[in-house]
């Protein structure tokens, strides 16, 4: 049986698994240090086993903090509590050392390759360096980046599912934008122009809210960039997207640029540490490089909004939303090409 | 210790590849394709001023197989008749005679005249794409009877080779680093029989450190020039291997990537480089491993796979 990630949707009401199979849920609680967790997820678990067709229900406990004495204690406060039905249908599996441990001690042979492969998962993901994602930053790079589209007044609905967080969350992020932002009586929104403060206080923050990687070649015989370009649309990666003096210049040929000093990508990953592996692929040469004062050859940003804004071109190479290649140009310390490049996204949408 | 044992000298690839055209008789110049380090170099540096390679030898291919017993005996006897002298020192310096099994025959290896830093050695083509274990063609000349070798995948060496403008040929860089990848599917013990800067090196590292010296230099001229080699991969080894080309590159990467694992076999390959072939411009080892890397991704990788989908 395989188990699959199953996608959060906001606003169900109904309890979602982290993984699902047929019949089987996993709700996986990474690196837990209170046994408070467990008693909750525990419960969680029976109440929607009871309300809703499920035949397994896996509590899978990543690396916990905690003893396996611990947590057999717990599991037997749980087999006193619970109606022996709900009880056959639950179980508790601790991922440690590379090894699953079963409480009760039930095997899941059917699962055991299935639950190992998610526990390096999520374990990765629990490595994932990411700070807190910042909604604030990406709905008003949402914003700026319809409103250069020229697409009018966005629901706040849309906002949200665009950014990935709820309702609550975009009001507050839209609260900064003071009388740059248009509110409609239809409950949709709009920037009136281009909201200079808030974009100021984006580029003071992007180096926090957005998490870049550098890397530098290593071979002594680097790469080109349009070489490097190349390899990469070879690759047909859907969530890697072409961005800064690249992606401003496929917008905005006449910028005042020649050539490119990077390879500037913005990787979409908006629920998982994205599968950075293609760069060894693009080429073996390239290593991180963590010397910030050192140049870099390609350079990666995530965005983790539930919503890329990438643009595909005939080759299929997406690129990234014009917003994102703006800050890029900042980040290289190239003011003027990014004034020139602002403006001409301005005069654009004026001119259509 | 090691002014006694080192083989390698320094030499200049133009400057050796001119004085053998010059001296071998003028119709053979069209049988013979100089391939080993010499050709690498002259392909890479020659013309590049100071940039020299270091060698023993200058390995030179009689074919096709039908015209090298004449040509080694017509080369042999220019060069006896030059000055040219066998070498002294080593094993097998001592022609055989019309008894000798052409196995105990010794391989020609003439040093120029005055002049012991390296030696010209004639080799031959197998006689079939199904023959590749180590052949010997007898030969007569007026100093006694000497074996022209033919092994493994020397054939690859003779596909499309390019013309100098001395009249004799190159082998392609590519095809030697193929020859030798195909030759070497894993590590093997065996050691060479004379040192490198004081070392003992195995000879699948000197051979498989030629193939990253190969790849190296290539990527040196034109970073994306290994893309361009599967293809031609494949027609060398549709030609000279008709029969099993698909099984044979299969596992073309399999010795390279062993070495590229292993930090004591990668540290003797990266030694024969910087005292071999790249002596003028040495990479780190770094460098090297990742000429290997590039070299499996952009090269190997996708001969294997033609493999493959063809079975």
């Amino acid at each position: 049986m395989k188990l699959r990630k199953t996608e959060h949707k906001k606003g169900s009401g109904r309890y979602q698994p982290d993984w699902e199979g047929d019949g089987v849920w996993v709700e996986v609680k990474n690196h837990l240090t209170a046994f408070r967790i467990v008693r909750d997820a525990l419960f969680q678990l029976a109440c929607a086993v009871h309300e809703q067709a499920c035949q397994r229900a896996i509590l899978l406990l990543i690396e916990p903090n905690m003893s396996d004495k611990g947590l057999g204690d717990e599991w037997h406060k749980v087999e006193t509590t619970f109606r022996p039905d709900i009880l056959g249908r639950l179980c508790i599996v601790i991922f440690r050392d590379g090894r699953l441990i079963g409480i009760p001690d039930k095997q899941e042979p059917d699962l055991h390759e299935e639950l190992l492969k998610v526990s390096e998962e999520e374990l990765a993901i629990k490595k994932n360096p990411f700070p807190k994602q910042d909604y604030q930053s990406e709905i008003l790079k949402i914003l700026i980046c319809q409103w250069l589209n020229r697409k009018g007044p966005l629901t706040l609905d849309w906002l949200g599912n665009a950014a990935g967080c709820n309702y609550r969350t975009v009001v507050n992020a839209l609260e900064s934008l003071g009388n740059a932002l248009a509110r409609r009586s239809d409950r949709s929104v709009e920037l009136k122009y281009f909201p200079k403060d808030a974009w100021e206080w984006l580029l003071v923050n992007s180096g926090r809210s957005r998490l870049t990687k550098k890397y530098s070649d290593r071979s002594g015989q680097p790469r080109s960039i349009d070489s490097l370009l190349g390899r990469l649309a070879k690759m047909q990666l859907p969530y890697v997207a072409v961005a800064g003096v690249l992606g401003a210049r496929h917008y905005y040929p006449d910028i005042d640029l020649i050539g490119a000093p990077r390879l500037d990508l913005t990787v979409h990953c908006p629920e998982k540490y994205p599968d950075i592996d293609f760069i060894g692929r693009l080429d073996p040469a390239l290593e991180q490089e963590d010397d910030p004062g050192k140049p870099a050859s390609v350079v990666l940003h995530f965005i983790r909004r539930e919503t890329p804004f990438f643009e595909t071109n005939s080759a299929g190479v997406p690129w990234a939303d014009p917003v994102e290649c703006l800050l890029d140009l900042h980040e290289m310390r190239l003011e003027s090409q990014a004034l020139g490049f602002l403006n001409a996204l301005q005069s654009r949408g004026t001119s259509q | 210790m090691i002014e006694i044992n080192d083989v390698m000298k320094t030499v200049f690839p133009g400057e050796v590849l001119s004085e053998i055209s010059g001296a071998i008789p003028e119709e053979c110049r069209k049988n013979m394709i100089i391939i080993g380090s010499l050709a690498v170099g002259y392909h890479f540096l020659a013309g590049k001023e100071g940039m020299a390679v270091r060698t023993k030898d200058a390995d030179c291919l009689l074919s096709p197989r039908i015209r090298a017993v004449p040509a080694g005996e017509a080369i042999a006897e220019k060069l006896f008749t030059s000055g040219w002298t066998i070498k002294k020192d080593g094993e097998w310096n001592k022609p055989g005679d019309e008894n000798t099994l052409p196995s105990q025959l010794p391989a020609i290896r003439l040093n120029p005249p005055g002049n012991t830093d390296w030696f010209i050695e004639l080799l031959t083509v197998p006689e079939s794409s199904e023959v590749r274990e180590k052949k010997w063609l007898p030969f007569k000349t007026s100093q006694g009877y000497f074996g022209l070798p033919s092994f493994g995948f020397l054939s690859l060496t003779n596909f499309e080779p390019m013309e100098t403008e001395m009249g004799i040929h190159v082998a392609r860089p590519e095809m030697m680093a193929l020859a030798n990848m195909l030759e070497h599917p894993r590590i093997k013990p065996d050691l060479m029989s004379g040192y490198i800067e004081g070392r003992r090196i195995k000879r699948s590292n000197k051979d498989l450190g030629r193939v990253l010296a190969i790849a190296f230099l290539s990527t040196g001229e034109d970073v994306d020039s290994l893309e361009k080699w599967p293809d031609l991969f494949r027609k060398a080894m549709e030609s000279c291997f008709p029969a099993e080309w698909q099984s044979l590159v299969k596992n073309t990467g399999s010795g390279l990537r062993e070495l590229l694992t292993s930090d004591l076999d990668m540290d003797e390959a990266h030694h024969t480089c910087r005292y071999g072939l790249l002596a003028s411009q040495p990479p780190t080892l770094e460098q090297l491993k990742i000429a290997g890397k590039r070299l499996l991704q952009d090269a190997v990788e996708p001969l294997e796979k033609m493999g493959s989908n063809e079975t």
